[in-house]
């Protein structure tokens, strides 16, 4: 079987000899099974090619989820503000229960994580010749807006004293499952005075205590989060009440 | 809100402008969800149908095949109306509507096509986006014509040769990955 892949896609890529490449013809007019394998073949690459279709639904499913799940808003507007080294507008968007488990009776401190951790992404457009300033930072974001984290990881690191890399750092490595990593870029958000992202960090920095098992400070941490006007009080109410 | 016609809408669709597809999102996702609702299904349901018809009317824009003669609201109802039906078929549940009140056209004869190729290849995207950042590296600049040689320098593999192999692994990985999931059979 591995064999008649392999025969296929490099067909496709025409990377065989005039003689292979007949004889792989010849299946594909022969044998019906072998044919349906070289379609689909054919249509995964074709599929893979539309790039615009696929930040399409990108799109369409971050503003489904901005407007029927907790939404943080769009901050386009403080953004261009504070943030002007960056001419990029940012609407923050939180994914909702993706990371579900099935069973839910069981929750320790690595269920909870994954019943509440959603990834949070970031639509935003670049306005060209207004961003050489920082290209780290703007790269750095494109490459985590297509989820290429480790990427995302190198460039957002060097930026030490911004809080929106720091926090699309802090994420990023969530996302590669780095949590101290991931707690120390939250804990510099957390330093700086009030910010954009305090309630964000505060939270995901949570989630990361529970995923490296420092439930003391995890409490600490969520009841705080439950004691304010946080967004996230309600879920750091809930988690509390299952750690206990 | 602004209010955007017909012909800005289907430009910004093209031009997968946010602001637009934001727009119209609020404007008429209500309208789908209660029909899809109504009529055996539920929020979920809604969301991929009206997400789908979408990216039918933008598959249909890209090919310069779309002509409307009708508002946004009807023609996007009409899309959505179709590929819920077909989904009641498929779930053999039986496909009559029992609310049905917005006023629909009939489509272009290629939109049933179109929206059964836009089926599958959002199953096969569903899978890439899920595969492992190196994997999907490699297969996006294969896509592109890059040379082997090339990728394994970017990817800063040892050799073309194991480029090559990684390439392969990956792409299996995919085809598995969508051979596994129930709804490819059916899509077939």
């Amino acid at each position: 079987m591995k064999q008649q892949f392999e025969l296929i896609e490099r067909y496709i890529e025409g990377d065989l000899t005039s003689e292979e490449a007949k004889s792989v013809e010849q299946l594909i007019a022969s044998d019906p099974d072998f044919k349906n394998e070289f379609n689909l073949r054919l249509d995964v690459n074709k599929a893979i090619g539309e790039k615009d279709i696929m930040e399409l639904r990108y799109k369409l499913s971050m503003i489904h989820r901005q407007e029927t799940a907790h939404s943080i808003g769009t901050i386009r507007y403080l953004f261009e503000k504070k943030w002007h080294l960056v001419a990029a507008s940012i609407t923050i968007l939180v994914i909702v229960g993706s990371f579900l488990l099935n069973n839910l009776n069981n929750q320790g401190p690595d269920q909870l994580f994954e019943k509440y951790y959603s990834s949070e992404n970031a639509v935003f457009t670049t306005r060209s010749g207004e961003n050489s300033e920082n290209s780290d930072l703007t790269v750095g974001l494109q490459k985590f807006q297509k989820q290429y984290y480790n990427e995302a990881i190198n460039l957002l690191k060097k930026n030490h004293d911004n809080v929106v890399s720091q926090y699309y750092l802090g994420i990023s490595y969530i996302e590669t499952k780095q949590f101290t990593e991931a707690k120390a870029a939250f804990h510099y958000i957390l330093e700086q005075e009030s910010n954009l992202f305090t309630e964000q960090a505060q939270w995901y920095k949570g989630l990361c205590l529970l995923k490296l098992d420092q439930l003391d400070e995890a409490k600490q941490l969520f009841t705080s989060i439950m004691n304010s006007n946080s967004i996230y009080n309600n879920n750091a109410s809930e988690i509390l009440k299952k750690l206990d | 809100m602004a209010k955007y016609n017909v012909e800005e809408i289907l430009e910004g669709i093209r031009q997968n402008d946010i602001k637009i597809l934001q727009y119209v999102y609020r404007t008429f996702y209500s309208y789908i969800k209660y029909f899809i609702i109504s009529n055996s299904g539920n929020d979920d349901d809604a969301r991929d149908i009206f997400q789908e018809a979408l990216v039918v009317v933008y598959r249909k824009l890209a090919e310069d095949q779309l002509d409307i003669n009708c508002s946004f609201k009807t023609y996007i109802y009409s899309v959505s109306r179709l590929l819920w039906l077909k989904q009641l078929e498929k779930r053999k549940i039986k496909n009559e509507l029992s609310i049905d009140n917005e006023s629909y056209v009939e489509l272009e004869d290629d939109t049933k096509d179109l929206s059964e190729q836009n089926e599958k290849y959002g199953l096969y995207q569903k899978y890439f986006r899920r595969l492992s950042e190196d994997c999907r590296k490699v297969l996006e600049m294969s896509f592109e014509k890059i040379s082997l040689k090339h990728i394994a320098e970017i990817m800063g593999y040892k050799s073309e040769k194991y480029a090559k192999k990684r390439k392969f692994q990956c792409k299996e990985r995919l085809i598995n990955e969508i051979k596994n999931d129930p709804k490819f059979k059916e899509l077939l």
